[in-house]
């Protein structure tokens, strides 16, 4: 697999398809149609006019085109209200706007440090003994605005 | 060691400017051997001849074309590349944190080197400016990058040797009567025309037979394979030149 490039960002402009894996280390935007993955160490920007037909990924994910594909924000996602996503999201922190298409499952993960202070809590309390693992809180959405 | 290779000459305007970045160089301490391409010795075998006599600086007197015909002849060698632009407004000004060929002069003299990528137009073309493929209406494309293919309708296609390739269609968004409505009730609707890519190698893939030009001059036609040769040059920079 390439080594990602240091630079300003990667632009997908509205005239263009691409298929394959874009893969950067700094922010990822969308304005054109896009068939495979798309991967950033830092924010990704899905435009109004974009369609992603694949798995989204980032620190922070902006959506206000089309995805079919699975999301997974790492800090936050938001969805604006020209969004249509179709398929299942796991982030931090969800915000959907009114107006946003979301078809599919949400898994919220809990901040790590919180989770150890939790943890650490229920051993001393004696709580969830025998639970080898803890599952994430998963939601279900299906709203059409 | 200094060795400074100038483009043929010709009208008295550049035949002054010559003189004066001599009368220059020599206020330095640094003027050197001056080779001066002719029909009979062009500008890459001048560098080359710099090389075989053992000069540990080679400088390039002039503008894009006589740059990236020097840096293409001595890439990848352990010496020392400077550029002295003729041109006021010349980018290779920009790219050595100059602004005339006075500070173009004393940048020589303080010898700051920075390494350079060139961008290389497979098999064999060197650029330390870039190249571009332009076409009069939108043409579908096709560029293979790596792990992914770019398409679409396109006019300007740009390669720099800062791994960046920039796709564009000048002709993208609204039609004639929306963009004049636009114009007229003052509305800005982005189009969002402009793609940046940021890959090692690049396939040209469609059309074929485009020219790819470089400094005003075709020096190949699609499809063609761009590269980044990284760390081929020592090119020498202003002393204050921020990175």
């Amino acid at each position: 697999m390439q080594k990602p490039i240091p630079g300003p960002g990667t632009v997908v402009g509205a005239n263009v398809r691409l298929n394959g894996v874009i893969k950067d280390v700094n922010d990822i935007a969308v304005h054109g149609h896009v068939e495979g993955e798309v991967i950033s160490d830092k924010n990704v920007l899905i435009g109004e006019t974009a369609v992603v037909k694949g798995p989204v990924s980032g620190q922070i994910v902006t959506v206000s085109g089309t995805i079919r594909g699975s999301v997974e924000a790492h800090i936050k996602l938001e969805l604006l209200p020209t969004a249509r996503l179709y398929g299942g999201i796991t982030t931090k922190e969800l915000i959907i706007r009114s107006g946003a298409l979301f078809n599919g499952k949400s898994a919220m993960t809990a901040d790590e440090k919180g989770e150890e202070d939790k943890d650490s809590k229920s051993r001393d309390t004696g709580e969830d003994q025998g639970k080898t693992e803890e599952q994430p809180k998963e939601l279900e959405y299906e709203r059409e605005a | 060691m200094y060795y400074y290779v100038v483009e043929s000459v010709s009208g008295g305007v550049k035949s002054r400017e010559i003189q004066r970045v001599k009368l220059l160089l020599g206020e330095l301490g640094i003027l050197g051997e001056f080779a001066l391409a002719s029909p009979a010795r062009s500008v890459e075998e001048l560098a080359v001849m710099g090389l075989e006599k053992g000069f540990t600086t080679i400088v390039a007197i002039g503008g894009g074309r006589t740059v990236n015909k020097v840096a293409s002849a001595i890439q990848g060698h352990a010496i020392a590349f400077g550029i002295i632009p003729l041109a006021k407004d010349s980018t290779l000004h920009t790219l050595i944190g100059t602004s005339d060929i006075k500070s173009a002069c004393e940048a020589l003299k303080f010898r700051r080197l920075q390494s350079q990528n060139l961008l290389l137009i497979e098999p064999n073309k060197y650029l330390l400016t870039g190249a571009s493929v332009h076409f009069t209406k939108a043409y579908s494309i096709e560029l293979e990058m790596g792990e992914f293919i770019v398409g679409g309708p396109t006019t300007d296609i740009y390669f720099t040797n800062g791994v960046q390739t920039r796709v564009l269609n000048r002709f993208a968004g609204p039609n004639v009567i929306a963009r004049t409505y636009n114009w007229l009730t003052g509305h800005s609707v982005p189009t969002f025309a402009e793609s940046i890519f940021h890959t090692p190698r690049v396939r040209f893939v469609t059309p074929a037979n485009a020219p790819v030009i470089a400094e005003n001059e075709i020096i190949a036609k699609t499809p063609i394979v761009v590269r980044v040769k990284r760390d081929a040059l020592q090119l020498i920079v202003a002393k204050h030149k921020q990175f």
